[in-house]
């Protein structure tokens, strides 16, 4: 994988400084959803690494989910993964998360939403199945199924409809 | 996903012959790194429906010589590292 230049190092340095600088731009969510791939590459990789993307950080308001309610769902857990899917869905063509052991069948079905995804490496995610490949390969109803796998009150029918 | 051109799944010991069969579905896949995974000579033949791939790992996984056979649809320069697989059956 390519090494960021000199400015856009300092950029993704600061960016990634502490759980504190990652509020401060994750707040700042619209102009970086076009951000230019090196940079959404170079940000993924080093907040990876540095274990600061999780749910209760990277946490998303219910309130821009439209076509949720909010009293009938409960998408927590998926926060995290909407936020991921919503940065870096047009951006980023490189994703490592080797030797990761949370990653599992739900990061796959947002992974699966990368736009220009190019590079992937997986190895030693213990959890990746040949089902959590599918969303990869063009199963994009298994995204759907994810996003809604928290949805409680969700009958049969409502599935259908969607 | 038509984007895709490079994917490590190295010691992902839970993807089998399965997983195999839905890759072929990322047609513009080019480096595959599948070494110590569930994927058997039977996934390992599947393999040659990528047209695109020249460089693939199957470190540690049980191939045999009608499975490599297979693999001689790519054309060279491809890059199989099974060389260093104890497991390689030759018949």
């Amino acid at each position: 994988m390519k090494r960021e230049s000199e400015l856009v190092g300092l950029c993704i340095e600061a960016a990634c400084e502490s759980r504190e600088s990652v509020e401060k731009w994750r707040m700042q969510r619209r102009s970086l959803d076009r951000l230019p791939s090196p940079v959404a590459d170079a940000l993924l990789r080093r907040l990876i690494a540095r274990r600061l993307l999780y749910p209760s950080l990277l946490e998303y308001p219910y309130s821009l989910y439209p076509s949720f309610s909010t009293q009938s769902c409960s998408i927590h857990v998926s926060n995290f993964f909407s936020f991921l899917v919503r940065v870096f869905k047009h951006s980023a063509e490189e994703v490592d998360v080797r030797d990761n052991g949370s990653v599992d069948a739900e990061w796959m079905a947002y992974l699966g939403a990368f736009r220009h995804l190019r590079y992937l490496n997986l190895a030693d995610c213990h959890r990746i199945t040949t089902s959590a490949l599918w969303p990869i390969t063009g199963v994009v109803s298994i995204f759907i199924l994810h996003t809604y796998s928290y949805c409680h009150f969700l009958r049969d029918g409502s599935v259908r409809r969607a | 996903m038509t984007t895709l051109q490079e994917l490590d799944l190295s010691r992902c010991f839970k993807v089998n012959d399965s997983g195999i069969s839905h890759l072929l579905s990322v047609p513009n896949l080019e480096k595959l790194r599948i070494s110590e995974t569930g994927v058997t000579a039977k996934g390992v033949k599947l393999l040659a429906s990528l047209q695109n791939l020249s460089l693939l790992d199957l470190g540690g996984l049980p191939v045999d010589d009608v499975s490599l056979t297979s693999l001689q649809v790519f054309i060279l320069p491809f890059d199989a590292s099974v060389f260093d697989n104890q497991r390689y059956t030759s018949q």
